[in-house]
């Protein structure tokens, strides 16, 4: 059973079914020991009485039972019976109602009451108690005769009872609490499944908010009025679900329209150029300028297509690591002289600290392509005139590259989007040399290096620190003290 | 007939603002918001060809700020944004038209002919004054059954006295219409421009169409009734 709502049923009815059927049947039990119990007792009581009347004289065991003494014995309709035996099977006495009839008798005699069930001589279910007993002995008796009698003079009596009114009154106990027992199952059912439905109407409410989720209503919160203490966990974790997804659709939907954006722009441009140029083909010079302009805007999406196509070869895992010792100081430097020309440009001046000895064990390739992206995003949005600075340390087998430009532009609630693809700063995304990849790239190929990146904004200065194992012990162990820096100013 | 275009892509800018001066009209380009704000409102245009997403200022609020300083000039707004609800909202805030990138260099002439026409309320792109007809879509005149090779800027000066019939426009006013906000020319040359279009409708009698008033303008009168 896979509901809830029926499991909860199923378990509380077996339950309480077990635990009522129980107590039904230690109530019966106990009511119906504790009633055979009251007439065992009235059993013996009456078997004393005829023991009480049974004497021995003279050496002679006489029984004598005055009339109206034991009036049950004496009844016309439905007597009591009793039958005494003196050793040797000898009949002392029986019960007028017994006329010449015995009862049944056990074998073995005992000096306590044994009990059983007979059906009477007159057809009746009964009940029997049997006893051996030394009768009284009368005291002149005991003077004349010296001693009391000896084993011989033992009598065993037999008392027997209807107890059909016993039996009907417990069949008819069996039954009131059969039927009250199945009445309570019935209640508790019915109750059962009020409580239930009532418990669980925040789960009907949750799923009901559940099915009426779609992607537009992602960022509006699940809010269960009376929701149990055990439900809210739940509702909160789905709530930071809904709102990670809802981030994850809207991050989504950025990317696709800033894909469409940025291929529909230069598209645009390359429609245009040409629609113009082939409108007026007479004029040459016109001609080639537009052969131009078309060169650069199918450059243009030829970036973004290898850029796409490489994020989505780290993304699919189609790529493959060639591992080697690589030099940081030598790499970085050899990337920063591709930016350096854009960066004089700019007015942008350098600063890179990178200890002399210090080797990564990683892909070279892809270093490069970090740097690259790195050093493209700082010299293109770094404050012209600014210092861009690139340091690196090591310890305890990692390392830290710090790439860090002073900037106006940058907010620090825009730091957690900086990574994101296709996110500019400039809504308008006019700068067609960028198109917002680069950063993308960096954080697809850290995390495919086995490096952590991290993105920080203060005092006016944006840093991104890349940090990742250094990948030998010993190379890193490698740095020399002293003139380690090599500073580069362009 | 006088654009202004609000394009922050300098490669598509360049494109469109040959093309278009090819095509006959003035243009007037800006970079960016606050510039295209600014051009729109210190001078008239026919059609202002606006995208959307714009550095310092975005189009709509380009476009919202225009209409609420009471500009109607007719708003071809031009953007790769291509959903339902960008053109709608687009156009609910005042834009007469809506073209999406990538587009056609033609199907943007003929959206931008058909402003213009509504702009003189005139409806089909055949005009025709006697003896003269004028196809604005095909760019192309007809005097008394002869085709007539006029330069663009010819055509559009034509087109403007023909759309206006009656009224006389003076020559500011006309240079206003032909010539880019940061073209210099010489004060005379409406008056060149004018007696050069006179000569080619008719070289034996130039002023039969196109009427001097003096010390007011030009116009071409309406037809008699």
């Amino acid at each position: 059973m896979r509901s809830l709502r029926g499991r909860l049923i199923v378990w509380l009815l077996a339950g309480t079914g077990l635990l009522v059927t129980l107590a039904g049947v230690l109530l019966d039990r106990r009511i119906g020991s504790r009633l055979r119990q009251d007439f065992d007792a009235d059993l013996i009581a009456e078997a004393r009485s005829v023991m009480a009347v049974t004497e021995q004289q003279n050496g002679r065991v006489e029984l004598e039972l005055s009339p109206g003494l034991l009036p049950q014995l004496e009844a016309r309709q439905e007597p009591d019976y009793f039958q005494v035996w003196l050793p040797g099977g000898r009949v002392l006495a029986r019960s007028p109602s017994l006329g010449g009839r015995d009862l049944p008798r056990s074998a073995s005699p005992s000096r306590r009451f044994q009990f059983a069930g007979l059906t009477l001589p007159d057809g009746r279910r009964g009940r029997r108690v049997e006893i051996t007993f030394r009768p009284l002995v009368e005291p002149d008796d005991e003077r004349t005769a010296g001693p009391p009698a000896g084993a011989g003079s033992a009598a065993t009596l037999v008392v027997a009872t209807g107890s059909e009114a016993l039996d009907a009154f417990l069949a008819s106990l069996h039954r009131t609490l059969a039927l009250f027992i199945l009445g309570l199952l019935l209640g508790s059912a019915v109750l059962v499944r009020i409580v239930t439905a009532f418990a669980l109407r925040p789960l009907d409410g949750l799923a009901r908010r559940l099915e009426a989720i779609d992607a537009g209503s992602l960022r509006e919160p699940v809010v269960i009025a009376g929701a149990p203490s055990e439900l809210v966990p739940t509702i909160e974790h789905l709530n930071g679900l809904l709102a990670r997804l809802a981030g994850s659709f809207e991050r989504e939907r950025m990317f696709s329209a800033n894909l469409a954006h940025e291929l529909r722009t230069p598209l645009a441009e390359l429609r245009a150029v040409t629609d113009v140029a082939l409108k007026w083909p007479d004029d040459p010079a016109s001609l080639l300028g537009a052969l131009g302009e078309a060169r650069s805007a199918g450059l243009q999406m030829e970036k973004i297509v290898v850029n796409l196509l490489a994020l989505a070869r780290y993304d699919g895992g189609l790529h493959t690591l060639h591992r080697s010792r690589v030099p940081l100081r030598e790499t970085v430097e050899s990337c920063w002289r591709a930016a350096a020309a854009e960066a004089e440009g700019r007015g942008l001046t350098a600063m890179l600290e990178i200890p002399a000895g210090l080797t990564l064990v990683t892909d070279r390739e892809k270093l490069e392509l970090i740097l690259s992206n790195l050093f493209a995003n700082a010299v293109a949005y770094g404050s012209p005139g600014g210092r861009i600075t690139c340091a690196a340390t090591a310890s305890d087998g990692r390392f830290t590259l710090r790439v860090a430009n002073p900037t106006t532009e940058l907010e620090p609630g825009e730091l957690p989007r900086v990574f994101d693809r296709f996110w500019r700063r400039d809504a308008a995304r006019s700068d067609g040399r960028h198109v917002g990849l680069g950063l993308s790239l960096v954080a697809a190929l850290c995390e495919l290096l086995g490096f952590s990146k991290e993105a920080r904004l203060h005092d006016g200065v944006f840093e991104i620190a890349v940090s990742g194992p250094v990948g030998e012990p010993e190379a890193a162990t490698a740095i020399p003290k002293g003139d380690a820096f090599l500073p580069v100013s362009s | 007939m006088r654009l202004l275009l609000i394009e922050d892509s300098q490669r598509l800018r360049s494109a469109l603002e040959t093309g278009l001066r090819k095509a006959g009209y003035a243009v007037d380009a800006a970079g960016d918001g606050r510039d295209g704000l600014w051009l729109a409102l210190e001078n008239e245009y026919d059609v202002i060809v606006l995208d959307l997403m714009l550095p310092g200022l975005d189009g709509l609020s380009v476009l919202r700020q225009l209409r609420e300083r009471g500009k109607a000039t007719h708003v071809l707004i031009l953007s790769a944004k291509d959903l339902i609800g960008d053109r709608v909202q687009g156009l609910r805030l005042g834009a007469d038209d809506y073209l999406v990138k990538p587009f056609s260099f033609d199907e943007l002439c003929a959206r931008l002919e058909a402003l213009v026409r509504r702009s003189y309320h005139a409806k089909n792109p055949v005009l025709r004054r006697g003896p003269l007809e004028i196809n604005t879509a095909a760019r192309r005149v007809t005097c008394e059954g002869r085709e007539v090779k006029l330069t663009p800027r010819e055509h559009s000066l034509l087109e403007i006295l023909v759309l206006r019939s009656g009224e006389v426009l003076s020559r500011r006013e006309l240079w206003e219409r032909l010539y880019e906000f940061d073209r210099e020319v010489t004060s005379n040359v409406v008056d060149v421009l004018v007696c050069s279009l006179r000569k080619k409708l008719d070289p034996h009698q130039p002023q039969r169409f196109i009427k001097t008033r003096r010390g007011q303008g030009y116009l071409i009168e309406e037809p008699a009734p």
